[in-house]
């Protein structure tokens, strides 16, 4: 364990000392999970690809020198564009952002629509032009309308923390509220890659096919689920101000709420929130009061709007 | 040294005993929890695919602090190169904040913020050998195969750092405390 040893009686010199600041030991252990699962990833691959020359931890012939040069500039380009693509630098990024209640509409340089829900982010790189790669990174709920080009050099991707939804040219919706990421595909094609450490960059090739009518959701853990549903283009209703309900639960409706005008609904007793609500072919509201007004028709349940919240209450 | 012949269980103690000094460090370089955090699954995960090159370790904490202050150095650099051309300078640079200095007297915690603004102004490499000296307890050695410069240099940097820190006025204070502190101790 020597090389572990550390030189606390070492100290002489200074008449204070250092401390680390606290850290949650989450960090570490998903530091860990995600270390554990990029070796897991570089396993699959044949072991002559991935052993490089030694890089030495200092002096070496020059040969050494050039060759583990080389190898640090290819990590670091693979390291560089990971980073790049996974979180972007946020001093180059262009932010377009809505508050609760707000729906913005955008026209990307290359005419593609984005339809931005309330509560939500999107970001680009502020030097996004004709000729660069078409990528933005969402946070909340967009509804996409997507340019076809001719050139497949110029794939537009948007980017969620879950998921990377590469788009050959399309109309969808993507929903990342609540750590999970929805997508809802109404025409086209994408294709979605997890964004898992080291995933992104060897499996990029790989990742899920999505045909039209279906949503695929993925959760906190990369797991996705496809299923088809036949009325697709309800997901995407709130960028017309429309809302849909079938058979949906309130409890369901709460959390939209939430999301969308950042209202919180108590109710008087949870069984409430099993109620389900259908409305005949969707309802066109234009702020919560209207919401509001719908939702006690269709549940048959007083409620009252007072502070940033929805009293529900019996009849 | 077993950990790099291909087992994840001993790769995940030095992955346990490593990961904060690591991780801090990072942070002190790249100033951003998030790229930290991908600097050292990067590392770890880089330094698994080349075990069976790199062979036994006979030091194993030097190797994985050079690894990454090479890695991030490589990673700001690029970086730099890029926001050159938008006007902007990265400050790959350690800062000391308060909470990170401990003074032996609770009733002299103003005394942190001085210290750590003090620290603050030394010279980035004198900065780089007292955060590594004394932060993460490496020898001079260390240190010198760390930075990748001379033993003789880690010395006369460390000198440097200590004289410009003991010219400074509020040091006689905090050494009369010190004292004060010895004494004690002495007595108990």
């Amino acid at each position: 364990m020597d090389e572990f040893s550390t030189n606390r009686n070492d100290r002489q010199g200074l008449p204070f000392g250092f401390r680390r600041k606290p850290l949650d030991e989450r960090v570490q252990e998903e530091n860990w999970a995600a270390v554990e699962n990029g070796i897991r990833q570089t396993a699959a691959t044949p072991a002559g690809m991935t052993e490089v020359a030694p890089v030495r931890a200092i002096r070496g012939r020059w040969v050494l020198k050039v060759v583990s040069a080389a190898a640090a500039i290819a990590a670091l380009v693979i390291g560089i564009w990971w980073v790049s693509t996974r979180t972007g630098h946020p001093e180059e990024m262009a932010v377009i952002k809505t508050g609760y209640g707000e729906i913005k509409n955008i026209l990307l340089p290359d005419s593609s629509v984005v339809v931005l829900n309330a509560n939500s982010s999107l970001r680009m790189s502020s030097s996004w032009t004709e000729t660069g790669g078409r990528q933005v990174w969402l946070e909340g709920e967009a509804y996409f309308q997507v340019q076809k080009k001719a050139s497949t050099a110029r794939k537009f991707v948007v980017h969620t923390k879950e998921v990377d939804v590469e788009v050959l040219g399309t109309r969808f919706n993507v929903n990342t509220r609540r750590q999970r990421a929805i997508v809802s595909l109404e025409e086209g094609k994408v294709r979605l890659s997890m964004n898992g450490i080291v995933t992104a960059v060897m499996e990029k090739k790989a990742g899920l096919v999505m045909r039209p009518g279906q949503v695929a959701e993925v959760d906190e853990d990369l797991q996705a689920k496809v299923n088809e549903d036949k009325d697709v283009s309800t997901r995407s209703g709130w960028s017309r101000h429309e809302f849909h309900f079938d058979h949906t639960s309130l409890g369901e409706i709460a959390h939209l709420v939430q999301d969308t005008y950042g209202y919180e609904m108590v109710v008087e007793d949870s069984s409430m929130l099993e109620k389900q609500i259908s409305d005949a072919g969707g309802v066109r509201v234009s702020d919560v009061k209207d919401l509001v007004k719908v939702l006690m028709v269709a549940s048959g349940y007083n409620m009252q709007i007072r502070e940033k919240k929805i009293y529900v209450t019996g009849h | 040294m077993l950990a790099l012949e291909g087992d994840t269980n001993a790769f995940h103690s030095i992955h346990g005993v490593l990961f904060r000094g690591l991780y801090d460090y990072a942070l002190k370089l790249l100033q951003d929890t998030q790229q930290a955090d991908d600097a050292v699954q990067e590392l770890f995960v880089r330094i698994w695919v080349k075990r069976v090159a790199i062979g036994p370790l006979q030091k194993v904490k030097p190797y994985f602090f050079t690894a990454l202050r090479r890695q991030v150095l490589n990673q700001l650099r690029n970086k730099k190169s890029r926001e050159l051309r938008i006007g902007l300078l990265p400050r790959p640079d350690i800062e000391f904040s308060p909470e990170e200095i401990v003074v032996r007297n609770e009733e002299y915690v103003t005394l942190q913020a001085k210290i750590a603004t003090l620290l603050n102004e030394l010279p980035k490499r004198q900065k780089e050998v007292i955060y590594l000296h004394y932060f993460e307890e490496m020898n001079y050695t260390q240190i010198a195969e760390v930075m990748g410069i001379h033993y003789q240099s880690v010395l006369n940097l460390t000198q440097k750092a200590l004289r410009k820190l003991r010219s400074a006025d509020l040091l006689t204070v905090l050494v009369t405390l010190a004292a004060v502190f010895v004494a004690l101790k002495s007595v108990q």
